[in-house]
């Protein structure tokens, strides 16, 4: 079959295009280094807006070690505490985990981490206003994980799974006026 | 080889025509998948995430995240109302609908495109690597004839002839497109090895061992003997963890070689099956299962619809003769 069902300029167009494209790709990907840190700032940009941003580390480089949950405790103006439980994926239905997993994406890929450290005040205001109580009133929110290792040198069960058992506070928010509102 | 070589191979493989059945069908089910999203995981916690009061306002992100980047986003010439948000949502529904059954195809993977990008800018944070497969998809298949057969777009220019041939087989077409989704997943899936064989967990054995024991992913348990035998003991997780990582460079290199395309797709096919049935990570693997699709060549899939005409055919018969024989029985 021959190739000539387009334009000799319509294929050289194209094919500029599709060396742009993979060239933005392979930057994207490739390990860092200093070509990289030149081109990338610029690329970026290019990537961003088109949508094709992309970074492909399915459970890598390193899978997290250890399991955990992530809770709120909520401490209001008269001394009491509430405890939030973050939407558990291992306590829900298969159907239901489904359905809720940009919850889960949200609560455990984000929320503990470092880089997205910013955002936490916004949650913790979120929910502290939603317990909101005019005649008592939320004053810290405190983001906690109880997690456990998943350790190497002695197998954990596959069917036996951990629930954690050490508790990690990571953020405490003290609750202001304008959050309530 | 000289230059003029190097072209004429480029240009076989991205423009020689071919068939456009098989990114017909990959835009079936890749439609199938996107709507299954859309209507189970985005419908669900939408309201916790856009709408009036999100989790994350507007503003935070554009503070900490967008700061001064152009990104294709119409919620920033919406107001930041639920009617509003979920009318976008809702769109997005109705275009991927069109998409899958090929209407206005060309005009409705844009739109699904533009609404996408827009959801996933707006609310980053709760995408996970098949959001980002399926922005990528949707804008590379805007230039491809994803519409040229298995569309109400095809039936409709040939419903005063035989629809029915052009259904299934279209005219030839440059399929650089497709070719540019199949080039795109087998980076993924090459890049992903790499990364895999230089981490210390993996190169140790231990990746499937980890990833099997975090409790937000657990599933189902294989059935029977199978459990104990593959996941509670060092060497099966060790054999496991080296065959993830080879399928993975082998879906990203073997699989241009037409001897071994097949089974590389059958090993992956089970790969995603296997993962989809241990570790709750849905959608993500349903997307690259429909990738697959794109390898398929044409006049196998005429193959294909052959095989199935004449098991529907000799079934429709089997089933005239049980009929006939009980009902002259009676």
């Amino acid at each position: 079959m021959s190739i000539e069902l387009m334009k000799t300029r319509d294929r050289i167009v194209i094919s500029i295009f599709i060396a742009a494209y993979l060239l933005i790709t392979l930057i994207a990907i490739s390990s860092d280094c200093p070509l990289k840190t030149f081109i990338e700032p610029h690329t970026r940009k290019i990537q961003l807006f088109l949508g094709i941003d992309q970074s492909w580390r399915m459970f890598c480089p390193n899978p997290r070690g250890f399991c955990f949950h992530p809770y709120a405790v909520i401490t209001f103006q008269d001394g009491s505490t509430a405890y939030y439980e973050f939407p558990r994926p291992d306590k829900m239905t298969q159907l239901n985990a489904l359905m809720r997993e940009r919850i889960r994406k949200h609560f455990y890929d984000l929320m503990p981490w470092l880089d997205f450290a910013v955002f936490r005040p916004s949650i913790a205001s979120y929910i502290a206003r939603a317990y909101m109580d005019p005649n008592n009133q939320p004053t810290q929110v405190s983001l906690c994980y109880n997690s456990d290792d998943i350790g190497i040198s002695k197998l954990v069960p596959h069917e036996h799974p951990l629930y954690g058992t050490t508790r990690n506070t990571f953020f405490v928010y003290q609750v202001r006026t304008e959050d309530l509102k | 080889m000289n230059l003029r070589d190097l072209w004429s191979v480029w240009q076989n493989f991205w423009f020689k025509p071919q068939s456009s059945l098989t990114i017909s069908l990959f835009r079936i089910l890749f439609g199938l998948v996107f709507l299954t999203q859309l209507l189970t995981q985005y419908w669900q916690d939408f309201h916790t995430f856009f709408g009036a009061n999100p989790l994350i306002s507007m503003d935070d992100h554009a503070t900490y995240w967008w700061r001064k980047d152009l990104s294709a986003n119409i919620f920033e010439f919406l107001p930041a109302t639920d009617f509003c948000h979920v009318g976008i949502l809702v769109l997005t529904a109705f275009f991927g609908l069109t998409m899958t059954i090929g209407f206005y195809t060309r005009f409705s993977i844009f739109a699904c495109y533009i609404l996408f990008c827009s959801i996933t800018r707006q609310y980053p944070f709760f995408c996970n690597a098949g959001d980002n497969t399926q922005r990528i998809v949707l804008f590379l298949l805007m230039f491809s004839h994803a519409g040229g057969a298995l569309s109400v777009d095809n039936f409709l220019k040939n419903r005063g002839g035989d629809w029915r041939k052009a259904f299934f087989n279209p005219p030839l077409e440059a399929p650089w497109a497709q070719r540019m989704i199949q080039v795109q997943m087998a980076i993924a899936y090459f890049s992903t090895g790499l990364i895999k064989i230089n981490s210390e967990v993996w190169f140790a054995g231990n990746g499937v061992y980890i990833a099997t024991r975090l409790m937000d992913f657990v599933k189902f348990p294989f059935p029977g003997l199978l459990e104990h035998a593959l996941l509670d003991h060092k060497f099966p997780l060790l054999v496991l963890n080296i065959m993830t990582v080879a399928v993975e460079l082998a879906l990203g290199s073997l699989i241009w070689i037409k001897e071994f395309r097949y089974w590389v797709l059958l090993v992956g096919l089970s790969m995603h099956l296997g993962i989809d049935w241990l570790m709750n990570i849905p959608i993500f693997e349903f997307v690259f299962i429909s990738l697959f699709t794109l390898f398929i060549e044409p006049e196998d899939l005429h193959k294909l619809g052959s095989w199935f005409r004449l098991f529907f055919k000799r079934l429709n018969e089997k089933i005239s003769f049980v009929v006939s024989k009980v009902s002259k029985n009676e």
